[in-house]
């Protein structure tokens, strides 16, 4: 990810440093959800993402810097004028990401409809798409989705 | 040194001396302690924040003979002899250090559990290039620092000259931030104070020349 811009809206920003700490925090979880974090387990049930190096919570180097542009439209409700602020950059960086990849992707035929997506499916399913097209079919991939 | 009844060898105790922040200890401890622990629990200093226990999140890095450690890798008896940096050592009395309030100022931390390990990752590197803190330079050295190289092939690169060189230098500081963990702030702030303080300090190294 080369560079991430979020415009979100919580309403009257109360301290602008907690506020963006919140959106940089939650959009990194986002993208890691998107790109890197999963749990595994094998066919009997154990779990192996058991450490945080298997579960890959990303670092610094995996992070571009993130822009937040704030629009500040005063709740009704609440007595400050302020929203809820916590969860968006978490909810919005999962499909963004999901779309960029597809965007990508754009006319190689292949496309995901899951996260997270990693370097391999990414080269599988271009290698499918690659074969697909020489042999007239294509098989059925987990995680690639139908043209 | 053994306990009553005990002679497995695993609980047997060893003598350990060392200095913490400047102060003097001298402590038994079984072999399997590690330093963090040994921090922790023996010594009372509490900062030192214990994350996955197994090296790869960083929160309870310290700086052993001035270089930055994983203190869940490393046993208690390993720093015998040695001079241990922690986070307590950081701010004097209640005035936070120039990378402290770097860290506050950009709000580099949420939940702060992680952050201990990052000033004390962030000391280390910058000692390692002759960043020092302002204390340090008037005649405070810390433990280490005299054993700090200047630094002429380590400096920091870039800091402080034109804007190629500020985007290598973010670059250089978004690395070593990567060598620890953090849930909570996605790194922006943190690579911020970061790079502020190597900035300022060497800043006010040129001055100084």
């Amino acid at each position: 990810v080369l560079r991430y811009l979020v415009v979100e809206d919580c309403g009257v920003v109360i301290n602008p440093l907690i506020v963006d700490g919140q959106v940089l925090g939650g959009v990194t979880q986002g993208i890691a959800a998107a790109l890197y974090e999963r749990i595994c387990y094998d066919d009997e049930g154990q779990p192996v993402s058991t450490t945080l190096m298997d579960y890959l919570v990303p670092t610094a180097a995996e992070m571009c810097p993130v822009e937040v542009i704030h629009l500040q439209t005063p709740s009704a409700f609440s007595e400050s004028g302020a929203k809820g602020m916590g969860e968006g950059g978490m909810i919005g960086a999962p499909g963004c990401v999901l779309n960029a990849v597809n965007d990508a992707l754009a006319g190689t035929g292949a496309s995901f409809d899951h996260i997270p997506v990693l370097p391999g499916e990414v080269c599988a399913a271009l290698a499918v798409k690659g074969e697909g097209e020489a042999g007239g079919g294509v098989p059925a991939g987990a995680g690639v989705t139908g043209e | 040194v053994k306990g009553e009844g005990e002679a497995d060898g695993v609980t047997d105790k060893h003598q350990v001396r060392l200095r913490v922040n400047g102060t003097g200890h001298e402590l038994l401890v079984e072999a399997r302690r590690t330093l963090a622990d040994m921090l922790r629990h023996d010594l009372g200093y509490t900062g030192t924040n214990v994350g996955c226990e197994h090296g790869i999140c960083g929160a309870c890095t310290v700086r052993l003979d001035g270089a930055p450690v994983r203190s869940c890798l490393v046993f208690g008896v390993q720093a015998d002899g040695a001079e241990v940096r922690t986070v307590e050592g950081l701010a004097d009395g209640d005035e936070l250090s120039d990378l402290q309030q770097a860290f506050r100022d950009h709000h580099a931390l949420q939940c702060g559990f992680c952050t201990p390990g990052f000033l004390m990752l962030a000391e280390a590197y910058f000692a390692e290039r002759g960043l020092v803190p302002p204390a340090a330079r008037d005649g405070q050295p810390p433990a280490g620092a005299s054993e700090e190289p200047a630094g002429a092939g380590g400096e920091l690169a870039g800091a402080g000259g034109g804007p190629a060189g500020g985007e290598l230098a973010e670059a250089e500081i978004r690395e070593l931030a990567a060598s620890n963990l953090c849930r909570c702030t996605g790194y922006q702030g943190i690579v911020a104070a970061m790079l502020a303080t190597a900035r300022s300090r060497r800043a006010a190294a040129h001055r100084e020349r």
